[in-house]
């Protein structure tokens, strides 16, 4: 079932929560709405279920207008971030219960609860208490929960925010499965752009209430439509300087400006830490403050897993954080204090709005 | 070895505690409950025995049980409402209105009769209203109904909000989104989730409408045969110098209340000892984290 967000705006008294948001699911697409806490997310989520009012806009599930449709009446599958479990009910009765209340017979409850808890990979928990699960086992519970009832549309709140890396990664797996098998489509909120980017086809990225960006995984990685994304996706450097004789000048380092008259107006420069080269060893004269050529000083080098991190100080005092492959380093043979050349393979420019 | 001289002085300390608190409670529940045993059976069983089953005695304490099922259905029912509308729902005067719940706590039940007896008099207020629904109020059953309801108002109330609080709204949305009406909801998820708070607020409210005495006595007029509860009984019977129903009757409704407060008190130690299975309440959420262990061992260690 598709979903289309038209336009929706809500406020909490004085405070924009949510501006002026749309955006699309296609039937069977997994999409996921990023941005930090507080950016508005879980109310959309909350607003698609019917759970939460929005002052404008509509919603389309499965292109009919479902704006005004009770929560009931929306049949969505709703994973809330807390679990909220039945406390009082089994692992079974929980997962029986949007069948127990459309009053389905009883040997289809029995069928469907037992499909569910396989399908979660849970079959033998049916007789426990929630309480009695651990974090992970809770999340399947209430996937299988959500489930159950067949909805054609499953959304998802921050459903891996307090479960250890390996649990998110299973559960990842399933939720990949689960969409790819019953075409169901799904709508998750995380704050997380590493698993934003590995379970969803698009990312609605949103800052503040607001759209910043839409699009695959790819696009929001390789062009950032705005400064927000650029910062916000992936591990980022940013660098400030100004635009001189058409290139973007930070200290000494050069880039391409973007088209158009920017002229001494104020840059920065979003710069991926593998996006930056390093070679060959200055000497301390060379790397002086007038120096046309870029040089920085390695403050600090860390091993994180294949890859070195290099924090690096460039000759105007600006910090920089390199990634390099364990080899490139030794083949640099790179120690902590060495004065370096610096190059930036790609920048993102982005220049700023008012001139200094 | 070292430290056993220190930890048995610890345990001199806690015996003292421990006799004060014996000579405290056994002082001051104890010796009254004995004293009342003590005067019942004093002319026999058998007096004691015809003092109860006494027509105005019996009278009375069917009179009693009316008002405990009569208080203990309003209150449960329209109690549970009003917690639930008190926490859930946000609308001007709500703090007041909480508020105002605990009035019948801090206000003389003897008030609360003497403005029931105002209001439904002979040019009370809501007379006109008691006269067109055709009921006597005042001097008469619904008036004591009214009276009990009042002064047991608090304690369902009291007893469900924070358990409502507690448990929160994601279980009723979680149900909502599963297709649950809100009437399926309120009966399969909040009301489950709440019986061990309206269990006990219930409770007490049986147990302060048997023993409730002024409010009553002053809107029934207290009637032998008639509108007279047992504790009217009792203070009739003291009057009439028929100490062996006074005392009878005093009797069997102590033991009417401590047996629920016992009742409730073995409920809550079964919950407990079901540990994590009992989480409807808030204490649920901290046995689960073996909060329940660590007192445990510091008993042990004191007993050794």
């Amino acid at each position: 079932m598709s979903i289309t967000v038209e336009a929706i705006s809500k406020r909490i008294g004085a405070q924009a929560i949510v501006e002026d948001v749309s955006f699309t699911a296609e039937t069977g697409e997994t999409v996921a709405l990023l941005g930090p806490s507080g950016g508005g997310k879980s109310t959309i989520l909350r607003i698609i279920a019917g759970l939460e009012e929005a002052d404008a806009g509509e919603i389309f599930l499965g292109g009919e207008r479902a704006t005004f449709l009770s929560v009931q009446e929306r049949r969505v599958g709703f994973v809330f971030q807390g679990y909220a479990l039945f406390k009082h009910m089994t692992v079974a009765e929980n997962v029986a219960f949007g069948l127990v209340v459309k009053k389905a017979p009883r040997a289809e409850i029995e069928r469907t609860v037992r499909e569910m808890l396989a399908l979660v990979e849970l079959p033998d928990l049916g007789g426990r208490m929630p309480s009695e699960l651990s974090g992970g086992q809770r999340q399947r519970v209430a996937l299988a929960r959500a489930l159950a009832p067949g909805p054609r549309l499953l959304l998802l709140d921050e459903p891996f925010g307090a479960l250890d890396a390996k649990v998110r990664l299973s559960l990842r797996e399933q939720i990949r499965k689960l969409s790819r098998d019953r075409s169901i489509t799904v709508v998750f909120v995380t704050h997380d752009q590493e698993e934003a980017m590995d379970l969803a086809d698009r990312v609605v990225v949103l800052h503040r209430g607001r759209v910043e960006q839409i699009g695959t995984p790819a696009e929001i990685y390789d062009h950032p439509a705005t400064e927000f994304v650029a910062g916000f996706v992936g591990a980022t450097n940013v660098l400030r300087g100004e635009v001189r004789g058409g290139e973007a000048a930070m200290g000494s380092l050069r880039v391409q400006a973007p088209p158009g008259d920017h002229e001494g107006r104020a840059v920065r420069a979003i710069v991926r830490p593998h996006d930056i080269e390093l070679s060959g060893r200055v000497d301390d004269q060379l790397a002086g403050p007038g120096s046309e050529v870029a040089t920085g000083r390695i403050d600090r080098m860390s091993r994180v897993g294949y890859m070195v991190k290099i924090q690096l100080e460039l000759q105007d005092g600006q910090p920089l954080t390199v990634e390099l492959t364990k080899e490139r380093v030794a083949e640099l043979s790179l120690c902590e204090g060495d004065v370096v050349h610096v190059n930036l393979r790609g920048a993102k420019i982005f220049v700023q709005d008012y001139v200094i | 070895m070292r430290d056993r001289p220190r930890r048995r002085r610890r345990s001199i300390g806690r015996s003292l505690l421990i006799g004060a608190a014996v000579i405290y409670v056994g002082g001051l529940l104890l010796l009254p409950i004995a004293t009342l045993v003590g005067g019942a059976f004093a002319e026999g069983i058998g007096r004691f025995a015809k003092a109860l089953v006494h027509r105005d005695a019996l009278h009375a304490l069917w009179v009693t049980g009316i008002m405990v099922v009569c208080s203990v259905a309003l209150n449960g029912a329209l109690g549970t409402l009003a917690a639930y509308v008190l926490v859930r729902d946000r609308f001007p005067g709500r703090r007041a209105l909480s508020a105002l719940v605990d009035v019948p706590f801090a206000l003389s039940p003897v008030i609360a009769g003497f403005v029931l007896i105002e209001l439904f008099g002979a040019k009370g207020l809501l007379r006109p209203l008691a006269d067109a629904l055709g009921i006597e109020v005042a001097f008469a059953l619904p008036g004591m109904v009214l009276a009990t309801t009042f002064v047991s108002l608090p304690f369902v109330i009291r007893e469900v909000a924070p358990v409502l609080e507690e448990i929160g709204t994601d279980q009723e949305q979680a149900a909502y989104t599963l297709g649950a009406s809100a009437l399926a909801t309120f009966r399969r998820v909040t009301l489950p989730s709440i019986r061990w708070g309206l269990f006990y607020g219930v409770t007490l409210t049986a147990a302060r409408s048997i023993g409730e005495f002024g409010a009553v006595l002053i809107v029934s007029g207290g009637v032998a045969g008639r509108t007279e509860t047992a504790t009217s009984y009792v203070y009739r019977a003291l009057e009439d110098r028929n100490d062996t129903g006074a005392y009878g009757m005093a009797l069997v409704l102590s033991l009417a209340s401590i047996g629920l407060l016992f009742a409730m008190d073995s409920m809550k130690n079964r919950r407990a000892g079901r540990g994590a299975k009992a989480s409807a309440r808030g204490d649920g959420v901290g046995s689960e984290l073996g909060d329940g262990a660590s007192p445990r061992t510091s008993e042990e260690e004191v007993v050794a």
